[in-house]
């Protein structure tokens, strides 16, 4: 039995954000190999007018409910919403790397065109309504990412990263792919709505032990993308390891493409098993927060630390998919993604400007006497701190408070006390910056560089997002409400 | 079910048989004279240089990179090309696309010189 | 003996396991690369049954993309391999160790 496909105007728009990255991205390849000495920095201009064109493309689309492609590819809210933060944080990923790049001595073109290839991929990602558009989106994203992380091939420590990285991902997409089969196996399709339609009709086996292989895949698969405890040990090597940009990237765009992904598979797909995964899940948040806190606890290394700090907040946002079923559970993951990108993308900019001959800037010591040295980073630096711990009047406190609000809801109790303790343990190693900052004499007394228009705005955008998350979450919160209005529908 | 089967047992019984007796029955009846270069693993008139497990270059690595990406796209060409006549141009105009998107690959690997072998 | 489905999925389960011992005790990173491509193969022949056991294609379609999939990770693990090979003469797994706690 052969369905004609059909393809109409509507498919197209749909695709259209895609489409215009997916062209610029090509466009810029051929003008960065057409002749050997091209302006690499040009390049990364190219690349942000390409971010913001999509961005306004996506945009426009606001207000379109429909799916594309014979039910492969959705364009809702959700989606947009998504989109909306991935294309954000790519922008700012790609100004803090002016400079960076060339001063390291790898100027090149490739650098800003895997990321925007990286970027389709999450996006793809934020709209699929199928498992194989779910599996594509999430390589297309990956295979770009084991590149920038092993983009200084000169640096041992960066081609081991990638090393990692790529070896636990390629092994983590196939127990995906094997939990997709039988998700096939069991259902006889591969679209998410006709697998909820499937258990919504046929109820659901409980002693199918297919169902569990499924659940228990899946949760590995996607375990190992948002790097959730037991399946995090690649993620501080990679994280410290890859470029500083590249880490600022990965720890905030590809964690809420792969959330994005991970949350419209469950709630659209798998809501009759809610019973079945939903404890295992919470289990996993409160391994996952714990164990990240308190190894972060003993680094020496500042990016190592918010490498495992990072950790932690997929622990926190773990605790939204647990309390799926409450009304604001899906809310409260997209508003804490938000709320996380801005404050995450911050100390990994400033460790960028902290850069001196002597010194990478990626030590705990290297924040010795910053108040002193450059107060104005300093503060800045504190109000991200103040955000990742989760205190007011920053993005991350009622990013908490939404979060755990939701799992009391869900009558998992347990769970939010857990995530109290987790929030006090993270505040020593949170306010430990603090104290280095302001209470110690600085080590290094070098000069620091003085940073460039492009990686400043991207500074200040990000402490500016921060703090107005902050101030006026009720505006977010309603945006994030509106837009998994019809996710689980 | 199983008798279906006797067919293909009697063609690899055949097939076996044929290699064994003359294989065995050239051994029994040819001149046995050997020497050096005969017993030799490659008896071909070239003489071996080197172990057969030495190191390969690592551009064949590259080589074969490049030839897996672009022969493993290629999978994409039969569906569309069974399902040409129900496709018609739209099938078309979106295979050249998804050839022109290879295309930028392969000048790309051919400007950055992964082609070249020095 | 009729060759059922179930038959096509011990085969699979078997590729794939031998593909995770492989992956995780051996130490040759080209060893490793091709555990992984074992197991994403032992994926395909799951696809491929159960679309034969439903009588559709769209399984058949969703192990073309896995092949494809598959040969772009193949061919990123070769440049990985490249790239440390030239650092580091050794393709061992090993060897990468530089970063720790």
């Amino acid at each position: 039995m052969i369905e004609k496909l059909q393809f109409g105007m509507s498919d197209f728009v749909a695709l259209l954000p895609e489409i215009i990255l997916c062209v610029f991205a090509l466009l810029i390849t051929v003008y960065d190999f057409m002749s050997k000495r091209t302006n690499k920095a040009l390049i990364s201009y190219m690349s942000q007018v390409a971010f913001f064109v999509t961005l306004i493309a996506t945009f426009t689309l606001i207000g379109n409910n429909y799916t594309a492609y014979s039910g492969m590819f959705v364009i809702d809210t959700f989606a947009i919403f998504i989109k909306v933060v991935i294309l954000l944080v790519a922008m700012i990923s790609v100004a803090a790397s002016h400079r960076f790049i060339t001063d390291e001595g790898y100027e090149s073109g490739e650098y800003y065109i895997l990321i925007m290839f990286s970027v389709l991929g999450m996006m793809i990602m934020a709209s699929a309504t199928d498992l194989i558009s779910v599996f594509v989106g999430l390589e297309l994203m990956a295979i770009p990412c084991y590149f920038l992380t092993g983009f200084f091939k000169k640096q041992n420590r960066s081609i081991e990263g990638a090393l990692k990285y790529f070896l636990m991902g390629a092994f983590s997409s196939a127990v995906l792919a094997y939990g997709i089969s039988f998700v096939y196996g069991v259902t006889g399709t591969t679209n998410l709505h006709k697998i909820a339609e499937f258990f919504a009709t046929q109820g659901v086996d409980i002693n199918n032990p297919a169902l569990y292989l499924v659940l228990t895949l899946f949760v590995a698969g996607f375990g190992f993308k948002i790097a959730a405890v037991p399946f995090h040990m690649w993620c501080p090597d990679v994280y410290e390891g890859a470029p500083t940009p590249i880490t600022a990237f990965m720890s905030t765009a590809v964690k809420a493409a792969s959330f994005a992904a991970f949350l419209r598979v469950y709630a659209t797909a798998l809501p009759a098993l809610h019973i079945n995964w939903a404890p295992t899940l919470a289990v996993l948040a409160a391994l996952t927060m714990t164990i990240g806190n308190i190894v972060a606890l003993t680094q020496s290394s500042f990016k190592r630390m918010l490498a495992y700090s990072s950790i932690a907040h997929a622990g926190y946002i773990l605790i939204g998919l647990v309390a799926l079923k409450v009304s604001d559970g899906v809310a409260s993951v997209l508003f804490y993604l938000i709320a996380y990108a801005f404050a995450n993308m911050g100390p990994f900019i400033i460790i960028i400007l902290l850069r001196t001959k002597n010194s990478s800037g990626e030590m705990l010591t290297d924040l010795h006497g910053l108040g002193k040295r450059a107060p104005l980073l300093a503060g800045i630096m504190l109000i991200f701190m103040f955000s990742l711990t989760g205190l007011p009047p920053t993005g991350g406190f009622p990013g908490k408070y939404y979060l755990f609000y939701a799992a009391v809801q869900s009558n998992y109790v347990w769970l939010t006390v857990v995530a109290c303790i987790n929030t006090a343990i993270s505040a020593f190693y949170y306010f430990k910056v603090g104290m280095y900052m302001y209470m110690h004499e600085p080590r290094n007394t070098e000069e620091l560089e003085k940073p460039s228009t492009p990686v400043l705005t991207a500074l200040y955008i990000c402490v500016g997002m921060t703090l107005l998350i902050g101030i006026m979450p009720h505006r977010f919160f309603e945006a994030a409400k509106q837009s998994i209005m019809l996710l689980t529908s | 079910m199983v008798l279906e089967y006797l067919p293909v047992l009697i063609l690899m019984v055949f097939a076996l048989g044929f290699a064994v007796v003359t294989i065995v029955m050239s051994d029994m009846l040819r001149p046995n004279k050997p020497e050096k270069v005969k017993s030799s693993t490659y008896e071909c008139g070239a003489p071996l240089f080197t172990d057969a497990r030495g190191m390969v270059s690592i551009r064949f690595f590259i080589i074969s990179m490049l030839f897996l990406l672009f022969d493993i796209e290629a999978a994409f060409l039969y569906p569309w090309a069974i399902n040409y006549n129900v496709l018609g141009l739209f099938g078309f105009v979106e295979i050249v696309i998804f050839i022109i998107i290879l295309l930028v690959g392969y000048f790309y690997a051919w400007r950055k010189d992964a082609l070249e072998w020095e | 003996m009729e060759i059922t489905l179930t038959h096509y999925l011990i085969l699979a389960a078997v590729m794939f396991g031998l593909g995770i011992i492989g992956f995780i005790t051996r130490r040759n990173m080209v060893t490793v690369l091709m555990s992984v491509e074992l197991m994403l193969n032992a994926v395909n022949i799951n696809f491929i049954a159960f679309a034969r056991h439903f009588q559709q294609l769209s399984g058949q379609v969703m192990s073309l993309f896995i092949i494809t999939i598959a040969a772009c990770e193949a061919a990123v693990g070769l440049a990985i391999i490249i790239v440390l090979f030239r650092s580091r003469r050794s393709i061992n797994v090993d060897d990468a160790n530089i970063l720790k706690y």
